[in-house]
């Protein structure tokens, strides 16, 4: 076996026979570069855990963080290596159309952040979780419904994040290129990788999770200024060829989403919905507005933050926009990803966007820009691992207690936490087989909670009649959402019911649900207590 | 088509400016603000925080 200090290609190194096609231009620099930066990563968490001495600490970072390293936090956690992935899908797959998903949750953040809609009243409250507000403004029993459907939805919402880092692990080192000999070895990567983001979110929590977030906000952004560069520098890839490519393989609905060839309004609204709420009440993102050390810091986290979304979620589909073009040059690869034509369905597309990368960024840049979506794989986890599980122990264990675990118990508790979770998504998201539609499974999957959550968060802050009855009834309705990870029964009954239409329903029902039970069952205590003064 | 694709491209070059612009002042106040965090996270008012 050659040294591995030799810069030579990762198939080679293991010893494998490869496919030419699926080769790159990572070596073994690379890959130090890589472990470097991931032992950097390791350091930060044990220097955090220095610093974790109380559950504030531990779950909010004591609640004193300025508004720049919020707002960077903030926007390592949005460039998940799953997006990038999903982006990249979607941008091959639809073309320049895919832009509106990013550009719906910009605005959204955006508005928040100027007018504080929401995330000013919800920072005042002093809250450590998203669903503690469910007890400040409606009962102790919402809460408890509210956090067990938002930990269940949340770390289910994981379960493909291990796969799409392996295919893009896979992808952009050329150990896919080694064909069935690499799989069990990048599966193991991936593995040893949650484990890191494991042990350094037991130890750091909150703090940890910022601190790692602040450097993974860099890696990123200089990792996207890499990946922008080489993808333009490539001969006959300019913005005017990719959108001739477009033009020619699918006409309008490449570029206009609302086109019925394309993504069509019901779609549109649905993630509109998703988003919106997403913003407010998705706990890992949503948990930024409650670690800032007040609410212009909440403000001005989500207002500096709001073009990451286009950065973080839109810049891949342009990437993989230029892989379209490029590929669609090559008869080989052609072949392999769009076999019936560029007008045609493609195939393979979650393979396309790391492929090409890997084939364009040269040596030792592969090394960072790899190193920048590890980041991005690694940022998200350690936020979700820390939400859910502050999730359940704060929302559901304490309040199903007659007396709160101590301070000390409850960050032990925590860590066991994270630990069965990261357990859970080693065995689901690595070794299990899921299906290929990523964004449905991460939109429906997040549907289950957001769908109630949403209406019951605005409802109980700005209008007065909002009851625990309307509330309950909402979060429970929600659950409805399960449905659309199996459209099929339901599109065979009712064939006219899109994917779109069934992510809307979902809203609606729970709107109409909220108002027409709290309306019905007022509760005397609610009447009195939307602000966060009242409520506090 | 037209207006969507210049639409689309005005959208790109606008937020990625505004970001890696912004990037500018971020990391540095950030790092400012990784330094305050660490100060006041060793305070004993931190570690007195209530468990609600």
């Amino acid at each position: 076996m050659p040294s591995i200090l030799l810069p030579l290609p990762t198939a080679v190194y293991i010893g494998a026979t490869f496919d030419p096609m699926f080769s790159t231009n990572f070596t073994t620099i690379d890959w130090w570069i890589v472990a470097l930066y991931l032992s950097l990563a390791v350091v930060i968490g044990v220097v955090a855990n220095r610093f974790t001495h109380s559950v504030s600490n531990y779950m909010v970072g004591g609640r004193s963080v300025g508004a720049a390293l919020n707002a960077a936090s903030y926007m390592g956690t949005l460039s998940a290596l799953s997006v990038v992935m999903y982006s990249g899908l979607d941008g091959f797959a639809r073309g320049f159309s895919y832009l509106i998903i990013p550009l719906i949750a910009m605005t959204c953040v955006a508005a928040m952040g100027v007018t504080g809609f929401v995330v000013k009243n919800l920072r005042l409250l002093n809250l450590t979780t998203i669903p503690e507000y469910f007890e400040v403004r409606y009962s102790r029993r919402v809460r408890i419904v509210a956090g067990a459907i938002c930990a269940t939805a949340g770390i289910i919402n994981m379960g493909l994040f291990p796969k799409v880092g392996a295919i893009f692990i896979a992808n952009a080192t050329g150990l896919g290129s080694s064909g069935d000999d690499a799989e069990f070895l990048v599966n193991v990567i991936t593995s040893a990788l949650i484990v890191l983001v494991l042990f350094y979110t037991i130890m750091g929590g909150m703090v940890s999770v910022i601190f790692t977030d602040f450097m993974q906000y860099i890696v990123i952004s200089v990792g996207i200024l890499i990946a922008m560069y080489f993808t333009f520098a490539l001969p006959g890839i300019s913005w005017d060829s990719m959108v001739a490519t477009q033009v020619e393989a699918r006409g309008e609905a490449a570029f206009n989403p609302f086109h019925e060839d394309s993504y069509g309004w019901t779609y549109m609204i649905w993630q509109l919905a998703l988003l919106g709420t997403a913003v407010i009440a998705w706990a890992p993102e949503a948990g930024r507005m409650l670690t800032a050390k007040d609410y212009q810091a909440t403000m001005r986290t989500f207002l500096l933050g709001s073009p990451a979304w286009i950065v973080g979620w839109g810049l891949p589909a342009v990437w993989a926009i230029a892989a379209f073009a490029h590929f669609s040059s090559d008869v080989e690869l052609a072949a392999y990803f769009m076999p019936d034509g560029p007008g045609g369905a493609v195939q393979h597309g979650l393979e396309a966007l790391p492929l090409f990368l890997g084939k364009v960024i040269p040596a030792g840049m592969l090394g960072i820009f790899t190193a920048g979506m590890l980041a991005a794989f690694m940022s998200t986890h350690d936020s979700y691992f820390l939400c859910w599980a502050s999730v359940i122990v704060r929302d559901v264990i304490n309040p199903l207690r007659a007396e709160p675990l101590a301070d000390a118990t409850q960050i032990k508790v925590t860590r066991i936490i994270i630990l069965i979770t990261g357990v859970f998504l080693l065995i689901w998201g690595v070794w299990y087989e899921l299906p290929d539609s990523i964004w449905t499974y991460m939109a429906v999957t997040g549907n289950i909670f957001l769908s109630g959550a949403g209406v019951v968060i605005i409802g109980g802050l700005y209008w007065k009649r909002a009851s625990t009855a309307g509330a309950m009834a909402a979060m429970l309705v929600g659950l409805i959402s399960i449905v659309g990870l199996f459209p099929g029964p339901v599109q065979a009954v009712a064939p006219w019911m899109t994917e779109g239409l069934i992510g809307v329903s979902s809203y609606v029902l729970c709107a109409i649900t909220f108002f027409s039970v709290s309306l019905l069952f007022p509760d005397d205590r609610a009447d009195s207590r939307t602000t966060p003064e009242e409520q506090s | 088509m037209t207006w969507w694709i210049t639409f689309w491209k005005v959208v790109l070059i606008g937020s990625t400016a505004a970001y890696f612009l912004l990037a500018v002042f971020i990391v540095p106040a950030a790092f400012r603000d990784v330094l305050k965090l660490t100060r006041s996270l060793g305070t004993a008012a931190n570690e007195e925080d209530s468990v609600k």
